[in-house]
Formats: C-alpha cells, structure tokens, sequence
C-alpha cells in the first residue's frame, strides 16, 4: 500500500499537468468572482462538452448549506439551469462534480458575491472600483 | 507535496490496484487465448512440443480461469470503488444507491457488462477445454474469440478513447489486445523453462518470436497512430504531463523491446547451439571410446544454464510488463482532467 502510494505521487508529481483537454466548466451565471447588486434568478453553468452533473452544492460566506433542489440526471448535458431561492447579501461558493463522457470524474469551485439590493455606493467605493 | 497528498484518497489508489488487476485479467485471458491457439492448431506439436509435458491445454486453461476470476472480481470492485469516488462520503459510499444508478447508466456501467461478459466466457471456455479435440475444443476457441472481441470493446467505451471517433476507439481496442495477447502470454513460457526439454521449448520459443514480430508490429502501428491522433505538437512531450508520461512508456517498452530481441536473437538460438553441442559431444566422444558421463554433465550444465538464463530474463521482461501495466493504471488514474474553474 505505502508503495503503490509512492508510485501515486511521483506520478503526481511529475505529471502534474492536464493529459488532454477533458470536460471543464467554461461559462457561469453568477460568473467565478462576480459581485451581483440583487439575489441572482438562478445559477446556470456551460461546460466545454455534453457531461453529467453528479453533485452540486451552494454555501454562503457562513458555510451554510443552500438547497435549491438540485437533484443529478442521467441525461449528459453541456447546459445546467437551475432556479435559485432569494440569496440573501453573502459571499457564496459553488461546488460541482461531473462525471465526463469518458467516466473521469471532475470538480470544481467558484466563489460570487451578492451585494444589498439598490445598495447606495459612495464616491470612494466607485474610485475604488474604476481600479479593477 | 500537501497538495498532492489531499488529491489522494484511499478510493484512487483502491481504483489504482483493482484497475491493474483488470489489465492482469485481460491479459491473462488473451495470453492464455494465443497459447491454445498455438496448442490446439497443432503448431507447437510440429515444433516437437508434448503436451503431456505441463504446458498444454490443461495448464493454460488453469491460467486463464484464475486470470479471468481474478478480472471478474476486479471489474466488480473497481465499479464500487468508483461509485464511492462519485459519493464522497467515505467507505459506505459504495454502495450509494444514486452514485450506483448514475454509474451504472454510464459508460462505466456498460463496460463493466462487456468486461465482465467477456471474463465469463473465457471461465465457460476453460471449464470446455478439458477434451482437447473435436466440438469441444472448437466451441472454445469460438467462446474464447468472443470473449477477447467483448473484452476489445471494453476499452472503447471508457478512457481517454471514449473522447476519440470511431476509428481512434477501435485503434485503442486493437492496440489493448496486441498489449494484452503480448504480455499474457510470458508468464506460461516462464513456466515452460525448465519443464520442457531443450528442442521443444526451443520451438514453442521460436513460433513465440515469428509470432511477437507481429504483435509488436501491432502494438507499435496503432501506438504510433494513436500519438498522431491525441498529441497536436511534439512540444506537448515536454511541456505536458501526458506528453512526458507518454515518453516514460515509450521508454519502458523500449526496454521490454531490446530483452525480447535478446531473447530472439541471442538465448533462444543458444539452446540449439547446446542442444547440438551436447549431441554431437556425445557421438564425438563415443566413437573414441571415452567416458562420456563428464563432457555429457558439462554439456547439460551448459543447456541448464542457457535456459536458466532465458528464464530470469523472461522473469525480468515479466517484471517490466508489470511496470507497463502499473504506468497506465496510475498515469490514466491521476492524469485525470483538472479543474478548469
């Protein structure tokens, strides 16, 4: 067993980079890092082939578990939609796992920001802005 | 090195095991295939070969029967396994009843059918082989080509193939058979070193070596073909992991190569050569009347150590074989895709 996991991270090691361009994440509604002003409708993701969305989870900047009914299909797909409830003002991450169609499995995470609706911004915060 | 301790889990190195078993089964299933074949076509009896001698039918069949349980047990795991991996929560995520739906609907689930199809057939087959002529031995030989055509499929539904056309998955399936008829059939000409006489085992060496120019020309065309197809740029050798790891294998069979051509060319040659040097020792030294029981022992000293010879460097190539199947077990495990988020 140790020596299996030897082998395992010297692989690792030396082959750390991706083998082939396998099925990624390439597109998300909220998008990775976005500051949205209003709780988002939905969230929606595009990967770069059809895949199974195996598992997704939503927290907020608190750790808390969202549930928005998410439930894993058969159905390989390059399109995810799904409805969200109100979000309230938080940092939250999503979590997706997916099975690709030549059966690796793939995760990720991205993080978003919701912002107090029709929340005033100050001159400072608009200066601080115009420097992203 | 943290990092990559916390992208191990107890679950990749489970599939790791299990995975190189299956490679062992297929092996041993295609391996054993081309034995029988060379057995039962009476090929090797022309070659001087006796199958009373521990190498016939009988002992293939047993070969092939645990290679195929042994292939059986591990598709089953390696899926319960992988439905864990997709669960993520901890050893009774195995037997998640949505992970097992979704993988089971999958790719993975249908060639989980085929390999396991493929396994009980080549077991159906052995159990046949016990009468080595007539319908029987046909009706084998007919279960066994099946077996090997379900076992091909396999590979084509899963891996990196699974994202190539047509003619990219069936490259692979030809390419995984050469592979697997190649490195399945050492460990019964192993076992034949030191069971057979010289002239037998020099014979089923040599129908071995016409055979192997074949295989190898099998495995190194689709190879070649298939690097045409997955790899856009030379630079991606270097600059990838899958390039470099594509290299490290290159490597290895190379090595696997240069032992085999040794075999061919150098230590199965010198068993004749012993072989014939100890029989024409004998007639020289008894036509001068002298004791021949010294030269004769010197001579049989020599042919022991030829074939002693051939025998470690069959174990060797076996223990190479070995490194080439456990590359691709780890390489096609932790090469998986990356996160692209």
């Amino acid at each position: 067993m140790k020596f299996i996991k030897t082998i395992v991270i010297s692989a690792t090691m030396i082959f750390s980079s991706t083998a082939l361009a396998h099925s990624g994440l390439v597109n998300s509604s909220p998008a990775k890092n976005e500051m949205v002003q209003d709780s988002p409708q939905g969230l929606a993701l595009t990967f770069s082939s059809p895949v199974r969305l195996v598992k997704l989870i939503l927290k907020d900047g608190g750790g808390n578990n969202i549930k928005f009914g998410f439930k894993p299909k058969m159905q390989s797909s390059n399109q995810f939609s799904l409805d969200l409830p109100q979000l309230t003002p938080s940092s939250y991450s999503v979590s997706w796992m997916i099975m690709g169609e030549d059966a690796h499995k793939m995760k990720g995470q991205f993080n978003f920001m919701v912002h107090k609706a029709m929340e005033k911004v100050t001159a400072h915060d608009h200066a601080s802005h115009s420097h992203d | 090195m943290t990092d990559v301790l916390m992208v191990l889990s107890l679950f990749d190195i489970l599939g790791i095991i299990t995975k190189w078993l299956i490679y062992i089964g297929v092996g041993t299933s295609l391996g054993g295939f081309l034995m029988i074949l060379m057995n039962a076509r009476s090929i090797s009896k022309e070659a001087g070969i006796d199958a009373t001698t521990g190498t016939g039918i009988g002992d293939v069949s047993g070969y092939m029967r645990k290679g195929a349980l042994i292939g059986t047990l591990a598709v089953t795991m390696n899926f319960f396994i992988q439905v864990g991996s997709f669960a993520e929560s901890g050893l009774s995520g195995m037997w998640d009843p949505l992970m097992t739906e979704i993988l089971w609907q999958s790719s993975v689930g249908a060639s989980v059918s085929w390999r396991i199809t493929g396994f009980v057939l080549v077991l159906a087959a052995t159990f046949m082989l016990v009468k080595r002529t007539g319908f029987a031995l046909n009706s084998a030989l007919v279960l066994l080509l099946v077996a090997a055509l379900c076992l091909a499929f396999s590979f084509t539904l899963i891996g990196h193939s699974a994202d190539m056309d047509d003619l990219g998955k069936w490259l692979v399936a030809v390419h995984v058979v050469a592979i697997g008829v190649w490195i399945g059939s050492l460990i019964p000409l192993w076992s034949m070193c030191g069971r057979l006489e010289a002239q037998p085992l020099k014979g089923i060496m040599e129908l071995f070596g016409k055979l192997a120019i074949f295989i190898v020309a099998v495995v190194a065309t689709t190879g070649l073909i298939l690097l045409s197809l997955l790899i856009n740029s030379p630079v991606e050798f270097i600059d990838t992991g899958y390039g470099r790891a594509i290299l490290i294998k290159i490597f290895i069979i190379s090595v696997i190569l240069a032992i085999a051509a040794l075999h061919k060319f150098h230590l199965v040659p010198k068993l004749d050569d012993k072989a014939l040097e100890s029989g024409s020792l004998a007639v020289k030294v008894n036509t001068i009347s002298e004791s021949i029981s010294e030269p004769i022992s010197n001579s049989k000293q020599g042919l022991a150590k030829s074939i002693g010879m051939l025998k470690r460097s069959i174990g060797v190539e076996i223990f190479i074989a070995g490194l080439i199947l456990t590359t691709t077990a780890v390489l096609s495990s932790v090469l998986g895709p990356q996160s692209l988020a």
